[in-house]
């Protein structure tokens, strides 16, 4: 065969080649190319193979025809036969060949491919700050895709604050749900966070969606660190800290008012 | 401790009065809320007047400490109405005195130009001489002679009035005396109230100190007691540089005094203190300031008061025999009298000229 390994549709030449290893001349040689099944014969290039066939330690090229591949899969091509006499005793003899095995591919199916991308506003955020991260799709094939969700993934001390209209609240979480997306489309959704606490803070955007084959999911990750609020430290001190202060503030206010008073006619 | 009264009538008074107790509290603006009032005595201030704006004007002194005499809204610089409105109001007044404690000294501190100090002050000065047995002193501020004529003859009468009514003396401060002391005409009052006051408050340490060589209340009395009843203040604050007694001698020239007088000729009896850091007060240069000044007008009572680190300041009492500037703000004062009484007999002519047009009432003419 020219080729161990096709795809549906191409054409296999196969050339059946034959040695009498025997002690006389073999007579009246007839041969049976053995079509496989999973195969559609094509053509015969060659048939004129010789009737006789004298002791050799070459190989005499006999007969050769086209096959196309028809179905995918290992496919262990069948024998094909030799009959033939022998040239002392007039006998009727049949020899087989080898089974070489073609490995088909299957038929490649065209199916659409979402394009995942995602930035942020910021590269640092404090705490009570907002980060927005623009999540951009596209469909780079012409094939559509459908049952497109688009779900960002975020760690607890991030909240959702707003987005795109296309998003949508379910459960208490954002998700954007579009039933089909068509060849060659392109779009962004926005998604506002809120960082509530401070350290590292994860948001993976999750994209689903059916190829027209199966379905398909892609994750982009994105970590980003939440520092300090500018007023956090004040939290960091005990109360009385700030009481302390506020308790002189007003007794010296309830002073200066008492003495107001006491030179207010 | 001694216990003094110093209360002060109508709009004149009450100002000098806040001006003490704002420098009591120490001079500063916001003085008054953090500070304690440092009189070296027990000190009760009382404001007495008739207008509730000029009480209500005061800053440092508490609104307890005002009293208000319901009379509209002053006498207009009406005497008589003033002694009428005191005579009406006099028991509020005294009682208001009376709860206060005992006394041992009292100042009354007015203008003899205005209206309800100047007829007060003569009235309060003769009912506390009445009721108690302390000296009573007065402080008076005479106008500044442009003022106008109806001034000029209520200083005549009331300064009369004050040393009939029984006062242990008079401090005269003259307004035209001191007045290039400020630019403006209220930066001139308030600068003078505010010398008035300074001096006022060295006067009561001066009376109530506890260091030797000291004067006190006893020789004050025997000062006030001499020349013709009137008196003022002198004062004056070196640099440190100068001698102790330039300072003395400055205290009772005229850039010192409240009121212009040549002490050398018209003094009776003065007392000088002398207050500041020990190396500033050369006993001899003190003395011989102080022998000049007794050589000239007789006994003199001095004072020494040591303060550490500050610059020489003295004060100078000084009672008067006879006085050139009293006598030229009576001839004054005549002259307004007289101008008043003329305008009066004119008015008097005009109401003539009325009686005969009223010999047409009732008459038509005829024709």
């Amino acid at each position: 065969m020219d080729k161990s390994s096709v795809n549906i549709g191409d054409t296999i030449r196969v050339t059946i080649k034959a040695r009498n290893t025997g002690s006389g001349t073999a007579n009246r040689i007839t041969i049976d190319p053995g079509i496989s099944p999973g195969f559609t014969f094509k053509s015969s290039i060659y048939t004129t193979y010789p009737s006789e066939l004298a002791v050799s330690t070459t190989y005499t090229q006999m007969y050769i025809y086209e096959v196309e591949a028809a179905k995918s899969g290992s496919i262990q091509l069948s024998p094909a036969t030799a009959t033939y006499s022998s040239s002392f005793f007039g006998d009727d003899y049949t020899s087989s060949s080898t089974r070489p095995t073609v490995t088909v591919a299957e038929e490649q199916v065209e199916t659409s491919d979402l394009e995942l991308t995602v930035s942020q506003d910021k590269t640092k955020i404090k705490r009570n700050e907002k980060i927005t991260y623009t999540v951009y799709v596209r469909n780079v094939k012409d094939v559509p895709a459908s049952t497109i969700k688009i779900t960002p993934v975020f760690s607890n001390n991030l909240t959702y604050v707003s987005g795109s209209e296309e998003v949508d609240i379910i459960n208490d979480k954002p998700i954007i749900q579009i039933s089909n997306y068509g060849a060659r489309y392109e779009d962004e959704y926005k998604f506002t966070f809120k960082a509530e606490g401070v350290g590292a803070s994860n948001l993976t955007v999750k994209l689903t969606y059916n190829n027209g084959v199966e379905d398909i999911t892609k994750e982009v990750p994105s970590v980003i660190y939440v520092e300090e609020g500018k007023y956090d430290y004040l939290s960091e001190y005990p109360i009385y800290v700030y009481l302390t202060p506020i308790l002189i503030i007003v007794a010296i206010a309830g002073w200066l008012y008492w003495r107001s008073n006491q030179f207010r006619m | 401790m001694l216990n003094i009264l110093m209360v002060g009538t109508g709009q004149c008074g009450n100002r000098i009065l806040d001006s003490i107790n704002r420098e009591a509290f120490g001079g500063g603006k916001f003085s008054k809320y953090y500070s304690r009032q440092k009189f070296p005595s027990r000190v009760e201030t009382i404001a007495v007047n008739t207008a509730i704006n000029d009480l209500k004007e005061l800053r440092y002194t508490k609104a307890k400490d005002r009293i208000h005499i319901p009379n509209l809204h002053g006498v207009g610089a009406n005497r008589m109405v003033g002694k009428q409105c005191f005579n009406d109001n006099k028991d509020l007044i005294m009682r208001t005195i009376s709860e206060r404690g005992d006394f041992d000294v009292a100042f009354v501190i007015t203008s003899s130009s205005g209206g309800t100090g100047s007829s007060f002050s003569p009235l309060l000065i003769k009912e506390l001489k009445a009721r108690y047995d302390f000296p009573v002193y007065s402080i008076v501020v005479l106008p500044f002679r442009e003022e106008g004529s109806i001034y000029l003859q209520n200083s005549a009468f009331c300064l009369k009035e004050m040393r009939d009514s029984g006062t242990d003396g008079i401090i005269l401060a003259d307004n035209q005396f001191l007045k290039d002391v400020g630019g403006d005409i209220q930066s001139a009052y308030d600068g003078i109230n505010t010398m008035v006051a300074e001096r006022m408050l060295f006067l009561l340490e001066a009376l109530d100190s506890e260091m030797m060589m000291v004067t006190d209340l006893g020789d004050f009395k025997t000062v006030m007691s001499g020349g013709a009843g009137f008196a003022t203040i002198g004062y004056s604050k070196g640099d440190g540089k100068s001698p102790v007694r330039s300072v003395i001698h400055d205290s009772f020239s005229p850039k010192g005094l409240l009121f212009s007088s040549n002490v050398f000729e018209e003094g009776s009896r003065a007392m000088i203190i002398l207050r500041g850091d020990r190396k500033y007060l050369n006993i001899d240069d003190i003395s011989g300031e102080i022998d000049k000044l007794s050589s000239h007008i007789g006994h003199v009572f001095k004072g020494v008061i040591i303060r550490s680190g500050e610059a020489p300041r003295v004060l100078s009492v000084l009672t008067l025999e006879t006085t050139a500037e009293l006598e030229n703000l009576y001839t004054l004062a005549v002259e307004a009298i007289q101008m008043e009484k003329e305008k009066r007999d004119r008015m008097a002519l005009r109401k003539e000229a009325d009686a005969t047009f009223s010999k047409i009432e009732g008459l038509e003419p005829q024709y």
